[in-house]
């Protein structure tokens, strides 16, 4: 429930309550009725009088948020209930009605004060809300190596401590790790030096084949281990060389995005073959690069506080991070032309001369895609058996091949082969306007081998 | 009902004889295995059960209840030791009492018992009592009340950091040291066998006993009014602090530490601490204003040589997790 | 099992029913619990095999494909399980046949004014859930008791005739509980469309078959339910026809499970998905989606807390009974209704543990980060909070065993050591509750001198939680057998030699019991947990030992005096209250554990709740949402059982199971 909402739990009691007021002044006046020497008037009035209370601040209640539900449950509604029950017990003393009160209603008490008193219970527990991590840390302007360290220091333990409580941040690593020097009485190894034991570690025999030799792919994650190089391209560490080159920000980094390479005895499963420990740029960690960085240099750092010659990351750059928002506004801005630029312009803003031999254009001179003399060639194309496309004059198949470029391949003739599909990008339909693509089609149209 | 009054007279009497007699000799300074509160509590029950059942007492239920419930009570607000915390001591008290009810309820008969004379004292057949208790309740109540609102001054839960993170380097008389670089100057022998020796003892190792002997000098001289002589934390001052002294004997203070650790924390003393621990609560002092790097490093060399633990090492964690 | 005087007919009858009971219950279990079990022990072989099979058969798809299909079509697509391995441990592969799951945004959620979504879906799904329970649990309860009628009908027709008819009752509560739970049904579903219209969209793209599937179930289940309620007098044959309907219900508890783990299998797939890759698309194997890893645990775990719960509900339904009765004979009935329905409902809670720690295994193995999340990150609390609700039920159970002893007349022997029992069970339950750390004031951490206590610091571990809650049942079980025999004058030549045997036992199992738990403080961790399989071990033996023994003691042993039903002490009554509204609250508990243990997901790394809900709840709020949803689904029971009677009252006029309405009370 929110803060600015009723509390369900509060106001289904106040509305049983109510029930119970009027099942009690309907018990009231039938044993009147049924009874001669007992005033109707007087017991109905009294009974009616505490349905109407009860029904009045039920109804108060239902309009109230949660904080004031509970104050006013407790020192009002409950208050009215106990003496609607000490009325009710001199009413049925003074007329020698009924010894007790019915069973149900004495079911209904005890249940009511088990379960509140059960909630009441998880009320005086320490209280702690958890909210989901964020998405991924964002990067805002230049910082210092300091700073990365310290966001690798919240990853792991978590931005703020909580009494009484083991600190733990989104990547949860003290949940099993331990980083004090000589605390071993972790699920999982140490951490203290791992930076420096790392780099040695790569080195010794047991690395070398258990459980999976170097060179290969672990089952698992596909990564192949000790070969930073063949780590995804967003987390490989610049001018990563092969097992020889291995430093000790490549075992981590390979520890994290593959823990079952290599086990530490003693820590895993199956004789030390199968790591615990999740893979961290896998859900449910999901770090992304720039945190797997961070984390490697708080590792790096941690055992001598504010000496980060060892760290071996590099600084996240502005670009690399999730940060679009920012870079979004000057000149990042996705690649559009409007038409009113003159057709040379357009033509070389759009990049085409890198493939294209465009008559007309200076420096239009690259050679991966079929020279542009649509004059000439377009006619031709829409003849050929193996056109399959919509045009039927050369504007047409001009305009399609540039919306549509799989739509006919062209035969290289020079070479005797097709030339290869998919190389032009098939998104000009977002980066040119109506004005725009009517010019170029229109340029294109006329163009002819010269000479 | 007089043999109930004899029980209770017996019970209360015996209690005060236990409390004030014996309680004092069953808690030593120093408790062994039969001289110790738990077999003085022990004791208590025995003696209680033996009064009870030897001279067929048969008190009534509602007083054995409450019998077995002040049991309970005592022992854990004053046998159990060190005290739990409140919320402990409620939890338990809470668990005692269910159980005291399962005793009383286990059947028909012994719950009709216990009931009895509350509801004689209610309906007023037991007038004395009921004048008494009716007239003590409102008591207790106003007492209740006026102790949850008389304001007490408990401490803020803080959390300190005990061994905190030591900085890069410190200054000390002048000299900037490299802390994770230094070692102890008097460590001779980088394996340290000398940590069974003993001065004057072995011919061998005198120069080494005799560095150890003078840090000695040095921590009775300064050290051991709060360290305590037995290096555990309880000197004759210790407790007038808090946080305590620390207990070298403890495996959680120095021989989880590093020599250059320890130089750092007693050059610097308590001031020298970042914030996460505090400074302000450790009473320790700056000691590089009363004693020379070398007085340091050979108190540090002493407290490792009498306490038998070995420093940490970077070698030592290399090995670690292997 | 023979007696000789004429007089105790009728108690020869009794006794040998409720011989027949507990062998009707076991029996019972293990067929629900078998296909789980064995399914279980021989899955690593069959699983190997069949995962072989199935790629053998996923390549021959594949070149069948190439061949038949021309180039240029588009390729299928191969992608990697998020669970299922190879026999050689590799991801088992699996061609793509469903759209990724997808990021959900603002326009996926809808809420209301007055509660948030997470809550509301809580509410309905909650409140279907326990009269699903309810309604399963039921059918189970009819069937045993049918069966244990029709098998003392030779040797007590009065016994017979009156475990027939409490069948016949309870069936009749569970036809109006049955259409509840649909129109319950409907609403969660209907809370599922239009609050979380993307989840479900993700969930029903996966689930479409099985969902159809589900539906076509609940016609049948319908259909067998009626014909068994319905066709009760006509099929009253006493012979070939009666064997019939007792049969039907063999098939409606059939249908009913079927039921059960098919709904199963969405829940179990949001906590540990299988069948599909990272990317949330579906591999083409329902039957991996289905059989995902905790469903077979769960569905056993969900089995037994049925019982568990139907017994608390029926019990708590006899109690309330017992004390508006308005004459003896009505009062001897329900205190017979409450003792089988007591019977049944602690029979079931025995191995519900067991279940538990099958379903913690399974949770470790497919992440381990979740079981530590669970057992000591967030959830851990509330884990300690389950501690108090078990000692709550232990209480409960012992203080209506004691009281019903008390009413057994030869039961005075026994009764002395109560006392030491509930001494004992109040020192287990210490040690349970003691948690490992403490919330404390700076003042007491000084005084402690640690955060540890030097003494009451050792019960935080696990070894001591577990000898506690071993000693416990243990205590329960023992205090179950004195019950047992309490109103016997054992005759038996091996007398003397049996009774030092169970003593043995007893002893033996405890002290085991102590010494290993006392032997963990001195094992690494990794090795501790070994310990707690002897431990059970040890409980287990008191109790499938201890019973077989003590049963067979009661061979040609004299009565010292019938059960007196229908005396039953309040205490007892209202001890059946609580242990029927500690369960309620429990299992909500648990369920509400079980399914936050996911966090922000709503599948487990694969589809993230990007709601506004997506926090977990402090404890305090999910306890104040757990009371409301026990009273909330009490009320309705009250309704269901009071709706239940009215069709009871124009029948037979001398019918006493009739809640009555209150006003009629009074008279």
């Amino acid at each position: 429930m929110l803060p600015e909402q009723s509390d369900v739990l509060w106001t289904f009691l106040a509305i049983t309550f109510s029930v119970f007021a009027l099942y009690v002044f309907i018990n009231v006046v039938l044993h009147c009725r049924e009874r001669e020497d007992v005033s109707t008037t007087f017991w109905g009035g009294v009974f009616g009088a505490f349905l109407v209370v009860m029904f009045i601040e039920t109804s108060t209640m239902m309009g109230m948020i949660q904080s004031e539900q509970l104050s006013f449950f407790f020192s009002k509604m409950v208050l009215t209930v106990f003496i609607l029950l000490l009325a009710w017990g001199v009413f049925f003393k003074s007329a020698g009605i009924e010894a007790q009160s019915p069973p149900i209603i004495r079911a209904f008490f005890w249940w009511t004060t088990i379960s509140v008193l059960l909630a009441g219970y998880t009320n005086w527990l320490p209280q702690q809300r958890s909210d989901p991590p964020p998405k991924a840390a964002a990067i805002v302007g230049e910082i210092t190596m300091e700073e990365y360290a310290e966001m690798g220091r919240v990853i792991i333990f978590g931005a703020k401590q909580v009494a009484g409580q083991k600190a733990i941040g989104k990547g949860q690593c003290p949940l099993c790790h331990t980083f004090e020097a000589g605390n071993n009485i972790g699920r999982c190894p140490n951490l203290f030096g791992i930076a420096e034991r790392g780099g040695t570690r790569v080195k010794e025999e047991r690395y070398m084949n258990e459980p999976v030799k170097v060179g290969e792919a672990e089952p698992a994650t596909g990564v192949i281990k000790g070969s930073p190089q063949d780590i995804q391209e967003e987390y490989r560490r610049a001018g990563a060389g092969g097992h020889d080159g291995m430093i000790g920000e490549d075992y981590i980094r390979e520890s994290m995005m593959c823990p079952t390479c290599y086990v530490v005895k003693g820590f895993g499963g199956a004789g030390d073959l199968k790591s615990p420990m999740p893979v961290i740029n896998k859900p449910p960690i999901s770090l992304s690069p720039i945190e797997v960085n961070a984390v490697i240099a708080y590792l790096q750092s941690f055992e001598n506080p504010g000496d980060f010659s060892n760290v071996t990351v590099p600084l996240p750059s502005q670009d690399d991070g999730p940060t679009e928002e920012a870079s979004g506004d000057d000149e990042e801005q996705p690649l559009f032309v409007t038409g009113s630029e003159p057709i040379e312009e357009m033509i070389n803003k759009l990049g085409c001369p890198l493939c294209h031999t465009i008559p007309g254009i200076e420096g239009a001179v690259g050679e991966l895609g079929p020279p542009l003399h649509e004059k000439t060639n377009a006619p031709n194309r829409i003849k050929d058996p193996r056109y399959k496309g919509k045009a039927t004059n050369t504007k047409e198949y001009v305009r399609e091949s540039i919306l549509d470029p799989s739509a006919y391949v062209v035969m290289n003739e020079a070479e005797n082969e097709l030339f290869p599909d998919g190389l032009m990008p098939a998104n000009f339909k977002n980066m040119l306007s109506v004005e725009a693509i009517d010019k170029i089609v229109d340029f294109i149209s006329e163009t002819e081998a010269k000479g | 009902m007089n043999k109930s009054f004899l029980s209770l007279i017996l019970a209360v009497a015996g209690w005060a004889v236990f409390h004030f007699g014996l309680f004092p000799i069953f808690t030593p300074a120093e408790p062994g295995m039969l001289i110790n509160r738990y077999v003085y509590f022990l004791l208590f029950c025995f003696y209680l059960i033996i009064v009870n059942v030897g001279m067929k007492l048969k008190p009534a239920m509602a007083l054995r209840a409450l019998y077995v419930w002040m049991l309970g009570f005592y022992f854990y607000d004053h046998i159990l030791s060190p005290h739990v915390p409140w919320t402990l001591f409620i939890t338990y008290m809470m668990l005692w009492t269910i159980g005291t009810f399962l005793y009383i309820s286990q059947d028909p008969v012994t719950f009709r018992e216990f009931r009895a004379p509350i509801v004689k004292t209610i309906i007023g057949e037991y007038k004395l009592a009921r004048i008494v208790a009716f007239s003590v309740l409102p008591v207790l109540v106003g007492w209740a009340t006026y102790q949850s609102i008389y304001p007490s001054f408990a401490e803020p839960v803080e959390l300190r950091t005990v061994h905190p993170a030591p900085p890069a380097s410190t200054k000390v008389h002048g000299k900037t040291y490299m802390l994770e670089k230094i070692s102890n100057p008097f460590r001779i022998d980088e394996q340290d066998n000398y940590k069974d020796s003993f001065p004057f003892l072995d011919a061998d190792k005198q120069e080494y006993m005799k560095f150890v002997t003078e840090g000695g000098t040095i921590f009775f001289q300064n050290c051991h009014y709060c360290h305590g002589d037995q290096l555990n934390g309880l000197g004759m001052f210790a407790h007038a602090f808090n946080p305590t002294p620390a207990n070298f004997i403890d495996p959680g203070t120095i021989a989880m530490l590093q020599e250059s650790f320890l130089f750092w924390r007693v050059s610097k003393g308590g001031p020298g601490l970042p914030n996460e621990s505090t400074p302000w609560s450790s009473a320790m002092p700056p000691w590089e204003e009363h004693l020379t790097t070398d007085e340091i490093w050979k108190v540090i060399l002493f407290e490792y040589w009498y306490t038998g633990w070995h420093p940490r090492t970077f070698d030592d964690e290399s090995a670690v997790g292997e | 099992m023979r007696r000789s005087t004429k007089e105790d007919k009728a108690m020869l009858g009794k006794s040998r029913g409720l011989n027949i009971l507990p062998i009707a219950l076991f029996l019972a279990f293990v067929t629900y619990a078998m296909p789980g079990l064995v399914g279980d022990a021989s899955a690593k072989e069959a699983f190997a095999e069949q995962v072989f099979a199935e790629q053998a058969f996923a390549k021959e798809v594949m070149a069948e494909e190439e061949a038949a299909e021309g180039e240029g079509e588009p390729e299928i697509e191969w992608s990697q399980d998020v669970f299922y391995k190879d026999f050689e441990g590799n991801p088992l592969k699996g061609p793509v046949s469903g759209a990724p799951a997808p990021e959900l945004g603002e326009n996926d959620y809808n809420n209301y004014e007055f509660a948030p979504s997470r809550i509301i879906l809580w509410i309905a799904n909650q409140q279907h859930l326990y009269f699903g329970s309810f309604v399963l649990a039921v059918p189970i309860f009819c069937m045993l008791i049918e069966f244990v009628g029709i098998r003392t009908r030779d040797s007590d027709p009065v016994m017979s005739e009156k475990y027939d008819r409490l069948a016949h009752d309870l069936m009749k509560v569970s036809l109006t509980a049955y259409s509840w739970t649909a129109i319950l049904g409907g609403v969660l579903l209907f809370t599922f469309i239009t609050l979380f219209p993307g989840f479900f969209k993700y969930m029903a793209t996966i689930f479409r078959p099985v969902m159809h599937v589900y539906a076509l179930m609940f016609l049948a289940e319908s259909g067998v339910l009626y014909v068994y309620y319905y066709g009760w007098d006509k099929m009253n044959d006493g012979g070939f026809l009666k064997w019939v309907h007792c049969s039907i219900s063999v098939l409606l508890n059939l249908i009913g499970t079927v039921l059960m783990y098919l709904a199963n299998s969405w829940a179990t797939f949001m906590q540990a998905p299988g069948g599909i890759d990272e990317q949330g698309r579906f591999l083409g194997n329902i039957w991996h989606v289905i059989h995902s890893t905790l469903w077979n645990p769960v569905g056993i775990h969900r089995i037994l807390g049925n019982i568990v719960f139907g017994g608390g509900i029926v019990g708590s339904y006899a109690a309330y009974h017992y004390l508006t009765a308005r004459n003896d004979e009505e009062r001897a009935h329900y205190d017979w209704v409450c003792y089988i329905a007591m019977f049944i409902c602690i029979f079931g809670l025995i191995p519900l543990p067991f279940a538990g720690y099958w379903l913690m295994k399974e949770v470790y193995a497919f992440r381990q980060q979740m079981g530590i999340t669970l057992m000591g990150g967030i959830m851990a609390w509330l884990f300690i909070i389950q501690a108090v609700m078990i000692g709550l039920l232990f209480f409960g159970a012992n203080s209506y065993l004691h009281n019903s002893m008390s009413r057994v007349q030869g039961s005075q022997r026994y009764m002395k050591y109560c006392k030491y029992m509930v001494l004992l069970l109040i020192v287990c339950f210490t040690m349970w509750m003691t948690p490992h750390t403490i919330v404390m004031t700076p003042a007491e951490l000084k005084e402690m001198g640690g955060a540890q206590h030097p003494i009451v610091g050792h019960f935080g571990v696990m070894s001591a939680k577990n000898t506690a809650v071993n000693l416990m049942i243990t205590c329960t079980i023992l205090c179950f057998l004195l019950y047992q025999r309490s109103n016997k004058k054992i005759t038996v030549p091996w007398a003397t030699v049996g009774n030092c045997w169970i003593t043995a036992i007893f002893i033996g199992a405890a002290c085991n019991i102590v010494f290993l738990g006392v032997y963990g403080y001195f094992l690494p961790a990794n090795q501790r947990v070994g310990l707690s399989v002897p431990q059970v071990t040890s409980t287990l033996t008191t109790l499938f030992a201890g019973t077989a023994i003590n049963i067979s003691m009661f061979k040609d042993s004299e009565s010292m005096g019938d059960i007196k039903w229908g005396t039953q002490s309040k205490v007892g009554t209202y001890a059946i209250f609580l242990l029927a509204i500690s369960f309620t609250w429990l299992m909500g508990l648990m369920g509400y554990i079980r399914s936050a243990v996911r966090l922000f997901w709503h599948v487990t790394e694969v589809l993230r709740d990007n709601s506004v809900d997506a926090y977990t709840l402090t404890i305090g709020e999910a306890g104040k949402m757990l009371t409301f949803n026990t009273l909330f689904v009490w009320v309705q029971f009250v309704i269901v059982f009071w709706v239940a009677s009215l069709t009871a009252k124009k029948g037979e006029a001398k019918a006493p199971d009739a809640v009555p309405v209150p006003a009629q009370q009074q008279q």
